[in-house]
């Protein structure tokens, strides 16, 4: 890793946003792109979309079951990629320009868990 | 009909349980912090849990089956929209707006454009969605419990009402966080557990039961049955039948109704004419025609008819069937992207649901919580469909009155009987009504926290009483808490006779058009300016709200029927309004470039850097 970045400087924000935004957006690119094309395939390819399967139809078990678990695998894609990237930018940053705080912060009062 | 004991005692346990459970969170809830956000301590897996166990309302636990039932393949894409809304949450908004550090989405606005302008303008759409999506919850009780004890509407309606406001007064929101997070496992378990069962004691499971509710009412497939017995039938909602078949009905005073003849090659669309029915006379030979009949309007469907109102089979299995195809086959493709634009953007908009990301320690167990939620969600939202499949083959008698939405609460006790089990049935029926209870409960018990916190926090607390002390804002939030519920149960009453997923879409579609953007571009656009964002919010807001209006007068008969394009385009407004605000917003903001924050660097940096930097500063403070 090169030279590490003032927190405040204008170069980390930047950074910081345009890595986060591409990640959020690529995987928003796969997601909108899944979602729209079924209306598109339901009107073009009917003859596919609607073919027996399972005793549904390939259309009705897209929606009904298959579509979740893509949903599901995006999002833990995009949680794992995300969280490498914070600790990767936190690495970035000149430790002396962090903010020091003598006060504590607000006590979780432990949740509900306990 | 008469009272249904157990069913009923399933239902008194769960609103017993859920006081208790209120009462016994109180004890754990001390301070103001915990009262709005638990304390900011709630774990991923009660979060995720409390988060979806808010979400599922009455339009996910009973509405989405009953409109499958009724129209289909089409609406699929409701469960799957709900759910899916979480990812955009997810990849956009989650992490940043919690962030920022602030409470509520009034305060992102304030925070956000330094203007105590915008935090006026974030309440103002804050309780007009929340009172929208107040409403459907209100009927649903208000059917259900009519349902189980033959009682009038308004019961349920004050019931669910009483006991929900008195919950929230007395725990707040850790008790609230607490019996939502339970609530989330009752629905999943009233949606799961009795489907199996009716699979398999009929012996068809899901797809066998989509294949053959798929050919019912065909002309190769099977019939649709006939009514059994002579069926007095009450029109509460401005009832409609439509007859495939032949149909004899009887009325008992005389009754005005308007005929709509069968279409023919000459006239595809032929006018409907008033006609006056005559008491105790049968009428019959109605095959293909349709009849709309007034308000309590009292009709007795003949032995022997078939059961008007069944969509055929192919028009029911396949895209573009009824529900998308309302305004003709040539907009039933926009009608399908703006109603999934209104879903998964609408999410994104309901502040019952944001307020919980505060809830999360930090960033990183926002975006774990989102995670699971989308779990959790996937999984509860792939059996409303089974109970529609199952409700159109096995409960048909519910197209006739229009009380498809019943279907959850009605199936298994219909399906028990004719198999000689009437006590399993009333037992697992009581599972679904009290499934359909916890739905209606956790549901507008997350709306009045938000409201109240609405009205204590933002109104009170930054607009009326800034140097208020946290234990006056305590009692504002009670006092806003029992208002906030009164005005829900007056609201309640007077929507009888609209359509629960018609509401719940208004609450989504105004949220799309409003919060949606402000949330997005606020979060990743750093040359917002407010008045950029309080164009896109006021213009999208508008057209949202004057849509929804419009529509609802149409369907009420107030106003005329418009152009195809623009019914569909008015009911559903989201894919017009959602990029207008956006692009309103963008626009606006490029022409007031002097308006940027001076801080705006700083802003951006908090809604992106990890805690770990330090830049943490809460808005809440004891």
């Amino acid at each position: 890793m090169g030279t590490k970045m003032d927190l405040m400087s204008k170069e980390f924000m930047t950074t910081l946003m345009r890595r986060q935004f591409g990640l959020s957006a690529s995987i928003a690119a796969v997601f909108v792109t899944i979602i729209a094309v079924v209306p598109l395939l339901n009107r073009y390819l009917p003859d596919v979309m609607n073919t027996e399967f399972l005793g549904m139809t390939v259309s009705w078990f897209f929606l009904g079951f298959a579509i979740f678990p893509i949903l599901i695998g995006l999002a833990a894609v995009f949680v794992a990629r995300s969280n490498a990237f914070e600790d990767e930018a936190i690495g970035m940053v000149d430790v002396a320009t962090l903010p020091r705080h003598d006060d504590t912060p607000v006590a979780g009062s432990a949740g509900l868990g306990h | 009909m008469g009272v249904e004991i157990i069913p009923l005692l399933f239902v008194v346990g769960i609103v017993i349980a859920t006081i208790a459970m209120g009462l016994w969170a109180t004890r754990l809830s001390r301070t103001t912090s915990d009262f709005y956000v638990a304390g900011r301590g709630v774990n991923a897996l009660w979060n995720s849990s409390a988060i979806s166990g808010e979400y599922l309302s009455a339009a996910s636990f009973m509405g989405i089956a009953g409109m499958v039932m009724k129209f289909g393949y089409d609406v699929l894409w409701y469960a799957v929209g709900y759910a899916a809304g979480y990812v955009f949450l997810l990849l956009f908004i989650a992490g940043p707006l919690r962030r920022f550090g602030a409470y509520t989405i009034p305060d992102f606005a304030e925070g956000r454009f330094d203007s105590k302008g915008m935090r006026k303008m974030a309440v103002a759409f804050a309780l007009t969605i929340s009172f929208f999506y107040m409403m459907p919850q209100m009927k649903g009780a208000g059917i259900t419990l009519a349902q189980l004890l033959g009682s009038p509407y308004w019961l349920g309606v004050v019931v669910v009402g009483v006991v929900i406001t008195l919950n929230v007064i007395l725990g707040g929101m850790k008790g609230v966080t607490l019996v939502q997070a339970m609530q989330y496992w009752v629905k999943q378990f009233a949606i799961m557990v009795p489907i199996f069962i009716l699979f398999s004691v009929t012996g068809a499971g899901y797809g066998a039961n989509v294949k053959a509710a798929g050919v019912l009412n065909t002309k190769d497939g099977t019939a649709i049955t006939t009514i059994a017995k002579d069926t007095p039938t009450k029109y509460p909602v401005a009832g409609e039948l439509k007859f495939t078949s032949d149909g004899r009905i009887v009325v008992a005073t005389p009754t005005t109704a308007k005929l709509t003849p069968a279409p023919t090659a000459e006239t595809p669309k032929p006018a409907a004419a008033v006609v006056t029915l005559q008491a105790g006379r049968p009428f019959s030979g109605l095959k293909g025609q349709k009849l709309v009949f007034p308000e309590g309007a009292q009709v007795t469907l003949m032995a022997g008819m078939t059961i008007p109102n069944v969509a055929t089979g192919d028009k029911w299995l396949h895209p573009f069937g009824p529900f998308t195809a309302k305004y003709g086959d040539d907009y039933s493709l926009l009608y399908t992207y703006s109603l999934v634009i209104a879903l998964l953007c609408g999410t994104a908009g309901l502040p019952h649901i944001l307020v919980r990301f505060y809830t999360n320690p930090d960033g990183r167990e926002a975006k774990k919580t989102t995670l699971m939620v989308i779990g959790f969600l996937s999984l509860f939202y792939i059996f409303p469909a089974m109970w529609g499949s199952l409700g159109r083959n096995f409960i048909p008698a519910l197209y006739a009155n229009g009380a498809t939405d019943l279907v959850t609460i009605r199936l298994p006790e219909t399906i028990m009987t004719a198999l000689g089990q009437p006590i399993v049935g009333q037992v697992l029926s009581g599972i679904t009504s009290a499934g359909a209870f916890a739905a209606f409960m956790t549901t507008f018990s997350g709306l009045l926290v938000s409201v109240s916190g609405g009205f204590a926090h933002d109104i009170y607390g930054r607009i009326l009483r800034p140097s208020a002390s946290p234990e006056s804002r305590l009692a504002a939030f009670k006092i806003a808490a029992a208002f906030g519920g009164a005005i829900a149960i007056g609201l309640g009453l007077l929507v009888e006779t609209f359509d629960i997923n018609m509401l719940v879409g208004w609450a989504f579609a105004i949220g799309a058009s409003t919060y949606f953007p402000l949330l997005l571009l606020g979060a990743w656009f750093r040359n917002l300016t407010k008045a950029g964002a309080a164009a896109g919010m006021i213009s999208g807001g508008a057209g949202a709200i004057a849509s929804v209006v419009f529509s609802m007068l149409v369907d009420k008969g107030i106003v005329g029927a418009p152009a195809p394009l623009i019914g569909a385009l008015t009911a559903q407004p989201a894919i017009w309004t959602v990029p207008l605000a956006l692009s309103l917003m963008f626009v606006v903001s490029k022409l007031t470039a002097s308006m940027v924050p001076a801080d705006a660097d700083f802003k951006m940096l908090k809604l992106h850097a990890p805690e770990q930097l330090g830049l943490r500063a809460d808005y809440i403070k004891d």
